[in-house]
């Protein structure tokens, strides 16, 4: 186990492709880290950069106080789980787990032992004198767990692991690495582009754009204090409501077109002067209520989506000036397409972002 | 299952045993004509039923008196087997390891060795067989093993070949096997060659027919009755001058020189044919 940092790391590829910009990360020991954006945004390039399959163009990356950066993968001490789990076809799964083990010149009683062992807490003990190609999806996803626990590696590394399984494999799957997690405590990252897996399995996120860091935190810091519109929109189902007006610093409120003044109540901004902005508001902190509290407006249903638990109306959007909104209410509700809906946002719940810098400018926001 | 038999199977069928005994009835007569006398096979009509030397003419051509040529049969064989088994194993190492280089490795002038090898595809043997004959001859290899075997051994086909299925496996199983630790010679050894099982075995039994099937080669350096190959001796049992070839002879010489290519083909023939068409994933 270690902690891992990460200090100005950048991939730029042939043909000036830069896939990962001047990332800087601190991993503490024992914490399970999550990569989160969308695809294409670097996540696999810094991932594999860490695992050295991949040169770094610039920066350092430490693995505990090593620097690794042109070290090989299998002096990193690190072990990958990949996409589509890259299991030997032509090897046994128990031979697939020593492999690392027997290259190590580990004796045969001793690899028997630890592949045992690991097989135990992953329950593909029956599993052992199989080949890949006789495994389900999930079984090779354990394999593929397996090979890197026996080796009890200083670090974890998965590289969507669980998106070649179906929903309630992947559901399943998830709840094991968070309480295999819970028993080995190895430091481990975790790539993914499936924000709710990210949510659940992170100790922390960090949340990727375009190949920049756009926010490291906690998942409910995240959820709560988006540190940008990027994040805002990318975290969260179903996603964030946003609403562009004018900031009036002096009314402490946005004048948003098309539904009047929002007031946001005493506030202390980062840059208190009249600018374009963008209220976000989550669907599930909207409130339907009487007409006249706070920040009380009336939009017209435009469509009810019924999930069983709760339901989400989508409001307004019939013309271009007026906005749309999504509401998420629990239970069944009776509302009919058409019908005027009030609601209120509570302005304890608001985000406000900056047009031009997709940054949140509200204070206690931690930034990158 | 359609159980109804239209007549399209039966003309099937009948052309399928037509085509078949179109194969089979040269091999059937000169399995006869190796168990009759020479006077017996002269007398026409030739007779098609087998004849009572069988043992005294196989015997003959096995230990080798009585023959045009000084080698006994077995010997030919032996020779003819060692030729082209050093042929595939040569040639199977030799475009692994090529194959291996040219996908796993970035070195310099990479696609350049590739294509050079690419347009040797385009070279029969026949086309370089002068100056190869030189060069073998001016290093003294002439009737030899070596000599037979070493210039055959190159082959841009297997290295193609070894290359296009290099190309399938998955790049995450090298890269697996980086982070497991093994170096490029244990992931070819460990990795890269059992999953190459399939195709290796077909080409296995591809090249052992071709090596065996030799001929031009081994007719232009071989010039002792030591080192000739099975094939050369049944092309000298034919060429006596003045006089009518011993036909019983050569037939039988022929039929024994079928029988390690059959079983070859017939021990591998299920993995020959797996790996002709799938590359076991
Ligand atoms: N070998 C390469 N050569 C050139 N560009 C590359 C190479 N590998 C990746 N890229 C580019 O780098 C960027 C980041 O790729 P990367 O694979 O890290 O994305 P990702 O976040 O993992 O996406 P996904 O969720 O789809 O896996 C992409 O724009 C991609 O096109
Ligand atoms: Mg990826």
């Amino acid at each position: 186990m270690a902690k891992v940092t990460l200090s100005g790391v950048s991939k730029t590829y042939a043909k000036n492709i830069t896939a990962v910009q001047k990332i800087n990360a601190e991993i503490t020991d024992g914490e399970f880290v999550v990569i989160v954006g969308p695809s294409g945004c670097g996540k696999s390039t810094l991932l594999r950069m860490i695992a050295g399959l991949e040169s770094i163009s610039s920066g350092d990356i430490f693995i505990g106080d090593t620097l690794v950066n042109e070290l090989e993968p299998a002096q990193r001490d690190v072990a990958m789980v990949f996409q589509n789990y890259a299991l030997y076809p032509h090897m046994s799964v128990f031979e697939n787990m020593a492999y690392a083990l027997k290259i190590r010149g580990i004796a045969k009683n001793k690899i028997k032992l630890r592949v045992a062992q690991a097989a135990k807490i992953l329950e593909i003990e029956p599993l052992l004198k199989r080949k890949p190609q006789a495994l389900s999806g999930g079984q090779r996803q354990r394999v593929a767990m397996g090979r890197c626990i026996v080796r009890d590696p200083k670090l974890f590394l998965f590289d969507e692991p669980l998106s070649n399984l179906d929903a309630k494999l992947r559901h399943q799957m998830r709840l094991e690495l968070k309480k295999l997690h819970h028993r080995l405590k190895t430091t481990s990252l975790y790539v993914t582009h499936d924000q709710v897996e990210a949510m659940t399995l992170g100790d922390r996120l960090i949340v990727m754009n375009q190949g920049k860091v756009e926010q490291i935190g906690s998942p409910i810091d995240i959820y709560q204090k988006p540190a940008t519109i990027f994040v805002a929109s990318f975290i969260g189902s179903p996603a964030m409501n946003f609403i562009e007006g004018i900031l009036k610093p002096e009314e402490n409120n946005v004048n948003c077109e098309g539904l009047g003044k929002v007031s946001l109540g005493e506030v202390n901004l980062h840059n208190p002067i009249e600018q374009g902005v963008t209220i976000g508001i989550r669907p599930e902190h909207i409130i339907i209520d009487t007409p006249d509290a706070i920040n009380s407006f009336t939009l017209p249903v435009a469509l009810i989506e019924t999930l069983g638990a709760d339901s989400l109306l989508h409001c307004g959007g019939f013309d271009p000036t007026q906005p749309a909104i999504t509401i998420r209410l629990a239970g069944i509700q009776p509302f009919k397409i058409g019908t005027p809906i009030s609601f209120s946002i509570p302005m304890e719940k608001i985000q406000l972002f900056n047009n031009k810098t997709g940054k949140n400018i509200l204070p206690n926001v931690n930034a990158m | 299952m359609v159980e109804k038999r239209s007549w399209l199977d039966y003309l099937a069928h009948f052309f399928l045993l037509f085509g078949i005994g179109l194969m089979l009835f040269p091999v059937y007569v000169a399995f006869i004509a190796s168990t009759h006398t020479m006077p017996e096979l002269m007398t026409a009509p030739m007779p098609l039923l087998p004849g009572d030397k069988f043992i005294d003419n196989y015997w003959q051509v096995l230990t080798g008196h009585n023959l045009a040529i000084g080698a006994p049969v077995w010997q030919m064989m032996a020779n003819s087997l060692v030729m082209a088994l050093g042929i595939t194993f040569g040639k199977i190492t030799i475009s692994l390891l090529a194959a291996f280089a040219i996908v796993y490795f970035r070195f310099a002038f990479r696609m350049l060795f590739f294509w050079l090898i690419f347009i040797t595809l385009m070279l029969p043997v026949e086309v370089r067989i002068l100056p190869t004959y030189q060069v073998v001859a001016s290093m003294g290899l002439l009737d030899s093993h070596v000599g037979l075997i070493l210039p055959l051994i190159a082959s841009a086909t297997a290295t193609f070949l070894f290359r296009q299925f290099f190309m399938t496996v998955p790049n995450e199983i090298c890269e697996a096997a980086r982070m497991d630790g093994a170096g490029p010679i244990r992931f070819f050894f460990d990795i890269l060659i059992p999953m190459s099982k399939t195709s290796i075995a077909a080409l296995f039994v591809i090249l052992f027919i071709y090596g065996w099937n030799q001929y031009l080669w081994p007719l232009l350096v071989t010039t002792q009755e030591d080192y000739y190959t099975i094939l050369i001796g049944i092309n000298r049992m034919l060429a006596v001058s003045d006089e009518v070839p011993q036909w019983p002879i050569v037939m039988a010489t022929t039929l024994l020189a079928m029988i390690p290519p059959v079983i070859v083909v017939v021990l591998m023939q299920r993995q020959f044919v797996r790996g002709l068409i799938d590359a076991e994933k």
